[in-house]
Formats: C-alpha cells, structure tokens, sequence
C-alpha cells in the first residue's frame, strides 16, 4: 500500500512539476499575444492600455532582435507579476528611450535570447509614441547581484538585464547578466 | 504484478514470497546486488547528464567587450594642490602631471573643474629641468599657435576656460615613457559668512545635460566646426557641449590629488574642517598647516575647507589692499550685524519649491535633495503659503496655486516628494518660469528654493531668465550633490537677489537647510547705504556697481581699485535697518578706514587680481543679459591681459622651441577621465528577480521520475531475489 501511495505520489509531483513548466512558458506565450493588441491600441491613442481587466501592468515598449527572431512588448515594472507576462521596465530606471533605462526579463522564458545576443548586434525598440530607436549591443557583462547596479542616466543606454547562468534550476541566482546596448543614431564614441 | 502486494522490509530474511518478475532469468544473489549498483550509477549518470549543463558557466560569453570598449589608459594623471591663504585671499598651486605609459606618443586632453571665482593667472610647463613660462594670448591666437606647434611635433600647453568653473587643459607631444607637469597658479577669493571661511576646491564635475535641438539636426557638415572632445551632442542652446561633457569612468582609479594648505589668517581658529574629508590642523606661529589624513585624495567630490574663527575673534570688518603699476587695490568686507529671526518683524511669504528630477541627481543627490525639501516643508508656518514644483524634461506643479501651510497641505506636499524619482534630462527654463512667473496674493513675498545640481550647460541664458522673470521674487538655491555646479548656484542666487547652500553630502542637510531657511525667514537687510570717502565716487572702480541684497550672516564684499593719490583718507560706511518685533526700525551702521595710497601698510598679493576677476564676472554678467558680445569681449580682453587673467576670451599657451617630436611620429589624443562624482555617479538600481522557475519546475519533475524508476527498479530486483528464495 505504502508502495502505491509512494508511486502516485511521485506520479503527481511529475505531472505537476512538468505542467507548471508547461504552464509558465505556455502564459509567457499567451501573454504577449494578447499584450500586443493592447500595444496596437497604445500606439494609437498615446495612453497606456492594460491588456487585460484585472492586469496591474501595461505594455510600455516593443523590442525587437530581427538577428534571433525575437519580438518583445516590454511590460511596466520588473517584479514578479509582470516579468510572467513579457520583459519588464525597471520602475527605478529612468522611462525607456531615455538614457539608462532597464528591462528586466526572466532568463527561461522572454530573454533566454538573450543567449544568442552577440556584440555589435543591432536592436530596436519601438515607444508608446510609434517612435522607433535603434541601439547597438555594447558588451554582455556577468555581475553579482547583491551589488547595485548602476547606469549612466546621462548617456544613450539601455540595458537588458536577466539571470545568469540560464539554465540554473535554483532561481535564486546572485549572478545576472546585463546586455548594455548604444543608441545608434546618436553614436558617442 | 508489480502493485499487487505491499512489498515487505525483507530484504535479508529469507522469507519473501513474492513471486519473480522473470522467473527464467534468475540470478545469484551477487550478481543481483551488481546489477542494482549498476542501476543506481546508471540513473545518477542520467541525473548527471540532466543537471549539469545547468551549472556549466559559459565561459565564452562571459565579456564581450566591442572595439570601441574602453581601454585601460595610458596617460597618468595626479594633481597637487598648495593652498596659501592670506587673510580673505587664496593663492592656489596647481600642478598637473601627465605621465605617458605607452610606447607611442601621446597628446593629453583634461577637462577640469575650479571654483567659479578662481583667477588663473600664470602657468608654466615643466619638462624634466626645462621649464617653459605661458603667455597669455586672445583665445584664438593662443589655440592657433597651440595647434601649430603641436603639428610641428613641439611639446605645447593650453589652458582654456570653458565655463567660469569648468577649463581644459590640454598637453601635446608627450613622448613614450614622459613627465610632463602643467603648474597653474590661481587666485581665489575666500567666502565668509555664517561666522565660516570657505575655501572651495571642485575636483570633478556632475555630467551636464544640454537643453535645445542638436545642431547636426540642422547641418550635416556641422562636427568640422565643433571643438572639444566630449560625449555631449552640441544642440542650438549649448553649441560647446562637446567641450563641457568630459567623457566620465567610475571604480577606484583615475586621477587622484594630494592637498596641502597653509592658512594665515590674523585670526584665532576654532577649527578646521572639511565637509567631505578628514583633516589634521596644527598652529605654528600664527599660521594653521592643514594636510588631509588620506595622502592621496580621490577625485570624486568637492573639496570644502573650513575654518572658524573664535567668536571674539570673528571679524566685523576688514580690508586688505595691494598696491600695482599706478593703482591701488583693497578688498573691503562689512559684515551686518547678527540678529535672530524670532526678534525681527515677520513677513507673510509665499514659497516655491522647485526640485530637479533629472537624471544626473540619481543616486544619493535626489535623496538628499528630498530630505532638504522633508525638512523645508516642515518648518512652513499656517501662515505661509507654498507651492512644489518638480522637473526633468517635464515640470509637474503640485499645487495649481500656492496653498497654505496647513498640516493637511504639508502632509500631501510630503507624500508628493517621498514619491519623486531621479530621470530624464534637466529643463530649467520652463520649471524656473513656473516658479517665477506665478501671481501671488497681495502682501505676500515671492521666494524661490530651487534645490539642483546645476548640471547644465546654458548657465547664461538661465542667468538672463531669472533676471528678466524674477519680478519681485527672491531666487535661493540649493546645491546638491559631490560636485555641483558651483557657477550656476552662486550666479543664479546673485541674479535672483537672494543666497545660496550647499548640500555636499547627507550630513550637510541640516546645518545647511537651516541657514538656509533661517535666510527665508529673515526679511533682506533693508534701506542699505553706503557712503564712501570724498572723490572716490569718481575715481573709484568698485565692484559690486551697485550694493546688493544682504542677508544676515552675509558680508558686502567690495573690490576697489583707486589710481594713486586719488581721492582721501577716510571711512568706508555701511548703513542700513533693521526692524524689530515691536515694529520699531533700528539702525545700524559698520565702517572700517581705507587710505588711497597704502605706503607702509602690508601688502596683500592677489587683491588687484581678485578685482580684475570681479571686473571681468561683471562684464560677464553683461554679456549673459545681451550686451554685444564683441564689446563685451573687447572690455574683457582689456582688463585680462594686462592682469594675465584666463578668461573666456584668454588662454594661456606654453611652448618649447626645441622640436621634440623629429620623426613626425603620429601622436594619439587621450582624454583623461574625471571620476563620477561620488554617490551621484551612475543610477543604482537593484538586480531584478528573472528566473520564471521553468528548470526548477523541470527538474523537479525529473528527479521524481528518477526516483520512481529507481525505486521500482529495486522493487523489481527485490522480487527476482525473493523467487529464488522461496522454498
């Protein structure tokens, strides 16, 4: 009996844990369709549009990585309850466009294409007012978390931050990665 | 089967009855313990093969730094400063040393911070013995002969002024493996008030935002006329922005700055500090030698040294006088006397706040700036009315009108800055014209506390808005940060008619805040007069032209300068009142003698110089209000070459005639980087939590599908031994 109860119970612990994955990555998908219609409707009125009733977010960015195929809508603030929905904002940062801004993004779901980014890659990012900036990747750079991280609010920075290494099953890593990319337009060399 | 009964612990009796899964294949008892060993390796193997390339760092994408990534420097820097005070009066060495570490030949680029009111006016290159004297030239011809000599493969020095507390100094033709040193020596005059002597050493800059549309938006051939070396994009407001944004580094290292000063004062000291430093002060016959604990000083914050006389010794009145060429000049200091705010005459105000949001105040200056404005908000009276206004590229008016001072309002106010933070660029003009450009109730005085860094770089046409906005206004600033800008606080409080603080780091904010808003409180020192001896009124130039708003605790500053045997002995007058609680008007008046001709008395080396800079911040101040600027320039170049003044239409330039660089190798420009300055530096946020938990959950599921094989497998492997077992 001991032996049944043993087995189902291990059969349960397994459906759950591999349907909990299925479930995150599954609501990371879900979520960006639905967050784009609600940036469509962004870009043409200018105000902030939730993607859903009862959401405590909103879409603030569209981020695009042509290299990897990747197309993001960055959600306002980089806590828990957005970062399941897409890459998020960092609220202490400076707004995006703006120099020093950060976004946030879970390494195992949104930026796990973050893998792939290599210097000189070209991004864009699309803002609330339909305008376009295109930044360039600067350096991919480990650091320790416990330290703060500080960007240059003065230059034409954007930074991506995520954990490191990404396929680490704890999610309590001190180590994040931060992708710093250049507006290219305005170039400073 | 394998369900079918409750498995018992029995591994070692021989008791088991159950029945084998395959009978045919039975085994000795050995083999079968190998065969689970075998198993368990095997399974932990997979587990291995699961797990670990989720710990694996992947060392090849650690660091990917671009090619145009900051390389470590091959130029040296190091500064060292010597201090000698007379009296009111500061005589600055300041050596610059430029080592070359690389193998290839170097031109330095060094743009550098100094109080707003230090006069260079001599500097002198030192290569090994050789020393080579500057010349002060018209800013042009000093560039061009700069530029010729270095193309020509000399060793050369220009020292050019950007900004009234921003220079750059730049070397050229540095060979492998050389020292060159660039001497300046500056005259500064000291700041006294609140019963302190300050003397202020910049030693880095905040990176300064430029308001306007960028020029290259206009002309695509534009960056050919554009000099300096800075990340800043030239805009229509700010088209030297390239040469006020000195590109920035952060860490440990960078240019470092030893100290030492030597104070002779003809006062007895309390102490000497220095707000961001610790010091040692010792006496030796009258003179106080001050050097700093840390022998090397990092360059990421203003230097304030300090220094109080003993009450009984606290001068009420002094002048200090230099004789030169056919003139005289004296420096005249008349300090109003001391009176509490509780005893004057109370005034209703109405109070605007204005805070920068901008991007250059994150990090600690935007904390500190709001615990200035917690604290300025708090000692509002019912009485008062007051207004926030808050801005970055936008300005945000709390209130629609001021409002008044009750709990209620200061608790909202509050909860509207706690909620503040720092980014964005910094637009002055519109926020200023919010502040300023408000109606207020009748009777009220109009005060402005506009709390920055000052971080930017169309200071003259702020200067000209707050002149021409200012109405009846009162503007105070308060200057936030490591290293503000010292130019913009002072000159704007001078335009607005009203005074100045600085809050150099959080231990500042309430002594500082406190003298401020004790200035707040206390109505301008009124009906002020000041009467000079017979004739000087047409011989004299002094500076200030007109006697400005005092505030207690602040003296009137004179710069005289007198031509010989002009004019008579005789008293120096200020008069003004004071009017009490009662409402009775008091008077009071301070003097001290001045004769023209100063034969016998002590000469004070630097006062013509400290007059010749006041002469040339006036004209200045002209200029920033729309005076042609080619007058203006012809007037500046008449005072500051004859008093080797460096100015924004001087520079100095060294060069040695010996041509050093023979072979025309090709030099590289390098710039060297000042230090963020401390606590502002870049915006500190902390690391956001990204792991959604897709391998923990992954992982998890695994190790239980492990551990049901493995447990079945023995369970399976337990029952083949109880077969054989069985009877």
């Amino acid at each position: 009996m001991i032996k049944y109860a043993f087995t189902i119970i291990l059969v349960l612990i397994a459906t759950a844990s591999f349907g909990k994955a299925g479930w995150i990555l599954l609501k990371a998908e879900l979520a960006q369709y639905l967050i784009q219609s609600s940036w469509e409707e962004t870009l043409a009125t200018g105000a902030n549009q939730k993607p859903w009733r009862w959401s405590d977010t909103w879409p603030v960015g569209k981020l695009v990585h042509a290299k990897s195929e990747t197309q993001l809508y960055v959600l306002e603030g980089a806590q828990g309850n957005a970062l399941a929905f897409g890459p998020g904002h960092h609220t202490d940062s400076p707004p995006l466009g703006q120099g020093g801004s950060v976004i946030g993004g879970h390494r195992d779901t949104h930026f796990t294409f973050l893998k792939k980014v290599r210097a000189r890659d070209i991004m864009q990012l699309q803002l609330p007012n339909s305008r376009w900036v295109t930044y360039r990747v600067v350096s991919k750079t480990i650091v320790d978390a416990a330290s703060a991280m500080k960007v240059d609010v003065n230059g034409q920075q954007l930074y991506l931050v995520t954990c490191y290494p990404f396929n680490a099953v704890s999610t309590q890593s001190n180590l994040r990665l931060v992708v710093e990319l250049v507006e290219t337009e305005t170039q400073r060399t | 089967m394998l369900f079918s009964k409750t498995p018992k612990r029995d591994y070692l009796t021989p008791a088991n009855t159950l029945k084998p899964w395959f009978r045919e294949r039975q085994r000795a008892a050995k083999p079968r313990n190998h065969r689970l060993l075998l198993l368990t390796s095997f399974l932990c193997f997979l587990l291995g093969v699961v797990v670990s390339p989720l710990s694996r760092a992947e060392s090849g994408e650690l660091t990917l730094q671009s090619a145009d990534g900051e390389s470590s420097p091959a130029l040296l820097h190091s500064t060292d400063v010597d201090l000698q005070v007379n009296g009111m009066i500061a005589h600055v060495t300041y050596s610059q040393k430029f080592t070359n570490t690389s193998n290839e030949w170097k031109h330095a680029v060094y743009t550098f911070p100094l109080n707003e009111n230090a006069a260079i006016n001599s500097m002198e290159m030192r290569i090994g013995d050789r020393v080579i004297r500057g010349q002060i030239k018209p800013k042009a011809e000093a560039k061009e002969a700069f530029e010729a000599a270095k193309k020509a493969g000399k060793k050369a020095s220009l020292t050019e002024q950007q900004r009234p507390n921003l220079f750059t100094q730049q070397v050229a033709n540095i060979a492998p493996g050389e020292e060159i040193t660039v001497t300046l020596q500056y005259v500064q005059q000291v700041d006294y008030r609140d019963g302190k002597f300050t003397f202020h050493l910049p030693t880095t800059l905040t990176p300064r935002y430029s308001p306007g549309i960028p020029l290259n938006q206009f002309n695509e051939n534009i960056e050919a006329e554009i000099s300096g070396t800075g990340w800043g994009e030239p805009t229509d407001q700010v088209p030297d922005a390239r040469a006020i944004t000195p590109y920035m580094r952060e860490g440990n290292e960078g240019p470092q700055l030893t100290f030492n000063a030597t104070l002779n004062t003809g006062l007895t000291l309390n102490s000497v500090t220095s707000r961001n430093h610790r010091v040692n002060w010792s006496e030796s016959t009258g003179n106080y030698l001050v050097t700093f604990n840390q022998s090397n000083i990092k360059m990421d914050r203003d230097i304030w040294l300090e220094w109080q006389p003993s009450p009984s010794s606290a001068p009420q009145a002094a002048i200090f006088t230099e004789s030169k060429g056919q003139h005289d000049y004296a420096l005249v200091m008349l300090m109003p006397p001391q009176v509490k705010s509780q005893d004057l005459q109370d005034f209703d105000r109405d109070i605007t706040f204005v805070i920068d949001t901008s991007g250059s105040m994150g990090g600690r200056p935007i904390v500190d700036a709001k615990e200035s404005l917690q604290l300025a908000i708090d000692r509002l009276s019912e009485k008062d009315r007051f207004n926030v206004v808050a801005f970055n590229n936008d300005t945000t008016r709390l209130f629609e009108t001021s409002v008044e001072g009750t709990t209620r309002n200061k608790q909202y106010a509050r909860d509207f800055v706690k909620h503040l933070n720092a980014g964005g660029g910094t637009e002055m003009a519109p926020a200023l014209n919010a502040a300023l450009k408000r109606t207020t109730t009748k009777d009220f005085i109009k005060q402005v506390v506009f709390i920055t860094d000052g971080a930017v770089g169309n200071e003259a046409a702020l200067f000209s808005q707050i002149k021409n906005e200012l109405g009846d206004a009162r503007l105070f600033t308060v200057g936030i940060g490591s290293a503000p800008n010292s130019y913009f606080m002072t000159r704007a409080a001078q335009f607005g008619r009203g005074s100045y603080v600085f809050v150099s780091n959080t231990a500042d904010i309430k002594q500082q805040m406190d003298s401020l808003l004790y200035k707040l409180e206390s109505p301008v020192l009124s009906d002020l007069s000041l009467t000079l001896p017979a004739g000087y009124a047409q011989s004299a130039e002094i500076y200030p032209s007109k006697i400005p708003d005092l505030y207690a605790g602040v003296p009137l500053l004179l710069n005289v300068k007198l031509p010989h045997n002009a004019g008579t002995s005789g008293k120096i007058t200020l008069q003004g009142a004071l009017v009490d609680k009662q409402g009775t008007t008091r008077e009071w008046t301070r003097s001290i003698a001045i004769s023209p001709t100063s034969t016998g008395s002590t000469q004070h080396l630097g006062v013509a110089t400290a007059w010749a800079r006041k002469k040339v911040a006036a004209l200045m101040d002209e200029k920033a209000l729309g005076r042609n600027v080619d007058e203006v320039k012809q007037d500046i170049l008449a005072v500051a070459l004859p008093h080797k003044l460096i100015t924004e239409f001087t520079s100095f330039v060294a060069i040695e005639e010996k041509i050093a660089n023979t072979q025309r190798i090709p030099s590289s420009t390098e710039n060297v980087r000042n230090l963020m300055p401390q606590g502002t530096q870049f915006r500190q946020i902390s690391y956001p939590q990204t792991a959604a938990g897709v391998s923990e959950h992954v992982v998890l599921g695994m190790i239980s599908i492990l551990l049901l094989s493995l447990f079945h497998s023995i369970a399976f492997l337990r029952n083949k031994g109880g077969t054989r077992l069985a009877p």
